[in-house]
């Protein structure tokens, strides 16, 4: 007696599922769904093919181990098939990619951004055996594990490059072992320390107000009037400063303390922040959006700092 | 009571639909270019890679600065009035203007820098 409801509800539950299937099945056959690569995919359909795609990278990559990715030779061998595998489609800071990049959808991302959202092991599977439905090959069975591992050396060293760095290590002929790009700066952790121990974001916002930023920029957290330059909102997130400096703490310091010691026609005007005021500044504008660039780099150049011998598999 | 509900919002969406227009007739008007296209350029340039753009599909890169309120801004780059004869010269030729900046040179044609200046223009 009392398993009819039940049974009732099971046929329910199977009528949804078939009628589902039979739904998708006219939806697939039809031909409705826009497979072009030149027009977005739907948000819903994008959101799914992301989230599946992360899952499945962090499930597959787990268990590799990188070998010490700061060895300049390891870097050098990445740099060079950089340019060859990569660049035609991603580009690079101030290089657009080739022709061949272009039509791609998904759009291959920018490689900096790349490089903050995965760890070493994500990025040596991703380039080994690519993306489905996503235009990304699979290098694996043409390099062997050291070069995949060289550009993921490459991929670590070039989110620390301007794009003028970036121009002279592409185009030169032949760059020797010993040169600065191709070497992890040993004592340089480019502010960071000095941000995370002297940095007080509360006088920075403070200090924001009454320098008269917002007269030009949107600062979150402020009222700002009209906009003359760019919005500094999730400031952390930006890669570039004034689309010439790497976005870390040093940089970020020099440029409101003095912006056209780096471009002398910039609109920006010199208003004499001093170098400990610019900091609580910096402090509080990477205060805004996500931070995973930032540890990102961080971590880096911690590893940096700790490697000892070169070792390779 | 429900009457009043449905003039409400029929009122919020004639008001929206003017406020589009207004937004398209300001991105057309001083560029001549056509903001549609635009939208769809910006897309299949892979600006969004690098820029937050409001509106543009797949357009949340954080490299370079957002374009939200892009309309509104006086300076490009830092470096030049927002003015459409500047914005097509910029979105065209960046190295030109910025040698060395991170912002690449992607073949953008100036009829095709029209049409994103003209949708960019309706970022207020």
């Amino acid at each position: 007696m009392n398993s009819t409801p039940i049974k009732t509800a099971l046929i329910a539950i199977a009528a949804v599922i078939a009628l589902q299937l039979v739904g998708g099945l006219l939806f697939m056959v039809s031909g409705t769904y826009n497979i072009a690569a030149d027009e977005p995919h739907l948000k819903p359909v994008r959101w799914m093919l992301q989230a599946g795609r992360t899952r499945a990278i962090q499930m597959r990559s787990r268990g590799l181990h990188p070998p010490n990715l700061r060895d300049p030779s390891l870097l050098k061998r990445g740099l060079v098939l950089y340019r060859q595998n990569c660049q035609p489609c991603h580009g690079g800071p101030g290089t657009a990619n080739e022709q061949i990049g272009r039509g791609i959808d998904p759009k291959p991302p920018p490689l900096l951004t790349a490089s903050n959202k995965w760890d070493d092991s994500e990025l040596f599977w991703i380039i080994s055996h690519g993306l489905k439905l996503s235009g990304m090959p699979g290098f694996a069975p043409r390099l062997s594990e050291t070069d995949l591992w060289g550009i993921v050396a490459f991929l670590r060293r070039v989110v620390l490059l301007s794009p003028a760095e970036y121009k002279r290590l592409t185009s030169a002929e032949d760059l020797g072992a010993d040169d600065p790009l191709l070497n992890w700066p040993s004592n340089n952790d480019y502010g960071f320390a000095q941000l995370k121990a002297q940095g007080d974001a509360k006088r920075g916002l403070e200090l924001l107000q009454s320098y008269g930023c917002i007269s030009c920029h949107m600062v979150p957290g402020l009222a700002h009037q009209r906009s003359a330059g760019p919005p500094l909102t999730r400031f952390a997130e930006r890669q570039y400063i004034a689309g010439s400096l790497v976005n870390v703490p040093s940089n970020a310091v020099a440029w409101i303390t003095n912006p056209k010691q780096f471009k002398p026609q910039t609109l920006m005007p010199n208003l004499n922040v001093q170098p400990a005021e610019a900091l609580h500044i910096a402090a509080y504008l990477y205060t805004s959006g996500s931070s995973d660039r930032l540890t990102a780099l961080e971590r880096n150049l911690q590893i940096a700092k700790e490697s000892s011998t070169p070792k390779l598999n | 009571m429900r009457i009043t509900f449905c003039a409400l919002a029929l009122l919020a969406i004639a008001l929206s639909a003017c406020s589009r227009r207004g937004a398209i007739e300001a991105g057309q008007q001083p560029t001549g270019g056509d903001v549609r296209i635009g939208e769809h350029l910006i897309y299949a340039y892979g600006c969004g890679s690098c820029h937050v753009v409001p509106g543009v599909a797949e357009a949340n890169g954080t490299v370079g600065p957002t374009l939200q309120g892009f309309g509104s801004r006086y300076y490009i780059a830092g470096l030049l009035v927002n003015t459409p004869q500047n914005l097509f010269r910029w979105v065209s030729k960046p190295q030109e203007v910025d040698p060395g900046n991170a912002m690449p040179d992607l073949g953008v044609t100036e009829r095709q820098a029209r049409d994103i200046a003209a949708y960019l223009y309706t970022l207020q």
